[in-house]
């Protein structure tokens, strides 16, 4: 009875979350596949331990944690590290025909991962910068850092004045 | 708060609620456009990380979950059956080694779908003919007119199709999965359903009825109206 209660309430966190962590991996990799294989894998981590499960309220963060450590697992051989780039030498590739929103897309995705991490996670899983310090392993205050940085970038590349004129001039 | 925190909290947390926060902005004319900006920009940001997803992402989920764990549930009953053999000089009962991890996905799929049943769809003989092709199989005659439902679905190894037949003999579920490659015949009673899995010339296919009854006449049926072309 006890375990059929585990199942429920584990296949709930499923129907509540996972639109969400596909988001987050989304975002990570930009890939759709790999984002469904990340957010599969971290359920499937998940349920491995869900007997520790204690606290279902704070489920969601605890998941985004095992994706982000599971993408990071799959990436940490072949990725790049990005993170050490000035933001100000960030070009956005960006279709100018197509939808606002694609230039917003394009936005996110220049910004380096450590900072594009830190912003989803508060926009995306509605997190504080004390939790999403304990997911990204880091700083509270390195967490402020991130998401202000981050959007200062993009409202900098997303704005008519921005560098990308004062380049072409 | 002066102008200048107040615009740094913008920048690290656009949405705080916080009293000070709002008793600068609404004191402060330039800062409440900023704030107006700022929150438009928050929006744009939170519509532009919605990307589309697959709304069967979480079913798929749960359903690949249930199988790993039917098949997780298989071998450890395996190991414990063969504990007891061992001690117990071969007295066992063999029910749970043949819980067919594809027989149970058949069941759980079924039961997670009751809107499948009410459903009224009309479908066309080339429709559901192209849709048991993905099979291997051709319906031989009549099977179109009985069909209430058919829809795509994630099914074990991939994507097959949910199609309710409302026979002469009752109503049952076909579920055809293309990508799921069965060995032999194997049946399940679970949860008050009946199944039979079987396999097809590309997978299987799976009847599932409320019966064991109605099983046998819904698999006669369907041996009629549907040629799988399995050798």
């Amino acid at each position: 009875m006890f375990f059929g209660s585990q199942r429920e309430n584990f296949e709930a966190m499923v129907h509540a979350h996972a639109a969400d962590l596909y988001r987050f991996a989304y975002w990570l990799c930009r890939d759709r596949s790999v984002a469904e294989d990340l957010v599969q894998e971290t359920y499937a981590r998940a349920w491995a331990n869900w007997r520790d499960v204690r606290d279902e309220k704070a489920a969601k963060g605890w998941l985004l944690t095992i994706l982000h450590h599971e993408h990071a697992r799959l990436y940490e051989r072949k990725s790049v590290e990005i993170d050490e780039r000035e933001l100000d030498d960030i070009i956005v590739e960006t279709d100018f025909s197509l939808e606002a929103g694609v230039e917003m897309r394009n936005a996110l995705w220049s910004l380096p991962r450590a900072y594009r991490e830190a912003l989803l996670l508060q926009v995306l899983g509605g997190f504080s910068s004390a939790e999403i310090a304990t997911t990204l392993d880091t700083s509270e205050a390195n967490v402020l850092q991130r998401v202000s940085r981050a959007r200062k970038a993009m409202r900098r590349l997303l704005s008519p004045d921005s560098g990308r004129k004062e380049e072409s001039r | 708060m002066n102008c200048l925190e107040y615009r740094r909290l913008l920048l690290t947390d656009p949405r705080s609620a916080d009293a000070q926060a709002v008793a600068h902005r609404d004191s402060c004319p330039r800062c409440a456009e900023h704030a107006k900006q700022a929150l438009a920009f928050e929006q744009a940001l939170e519509e532009a990380i919605k990307v589309p997803v697959d709304p069967s992402l979480a079913q798929r989920i749960v359903l690949d979950h249930k199988l790993k764990d039917s098949q997780r549930g298989r071998r450890r009953a395996l190991a414990a059956g063969v504990l007891v053999l061992a001690g117990a000089g071969g007295v066992l009962s063999m029910r749970w080694l043949r819980a067919d991890p594809i027989a149970v996905a058949s069941i759980d799929h079924v039961i997670g779908e009751p809107s499948s049943f009410a459903a009224q769809q009309r479908v066309a003989a080339a429709d559901l003919n192209a849709a048991l092709s993905l099979s291997g199989a051709s319906v031989r005659s009549g099977l179109a007119e009985a069909v209430t439902y058919l829809h795509d679905c994630p099914v074990p190894g991939g994507w097959g199709k949910h199609i309710v037949v409302n026979a002469p003999s009752g109503r049952f579920t076909l579920i055809t999965m293309p990508s799921c490659p069965v060995a032999r015949r194997a049946t399940l009673a679970r949860a008050g359903l009946f199944t039979v899995v079987m396999p097809a010339r590309a997978g299987a296919f799976a009847i599932v009825a409320d019966s064991q009854r109605s099983l046998a006449e819904a698999e006669r049926y369907i041996a009629q109206t549907v040629d799988w072309r399995v050798s």
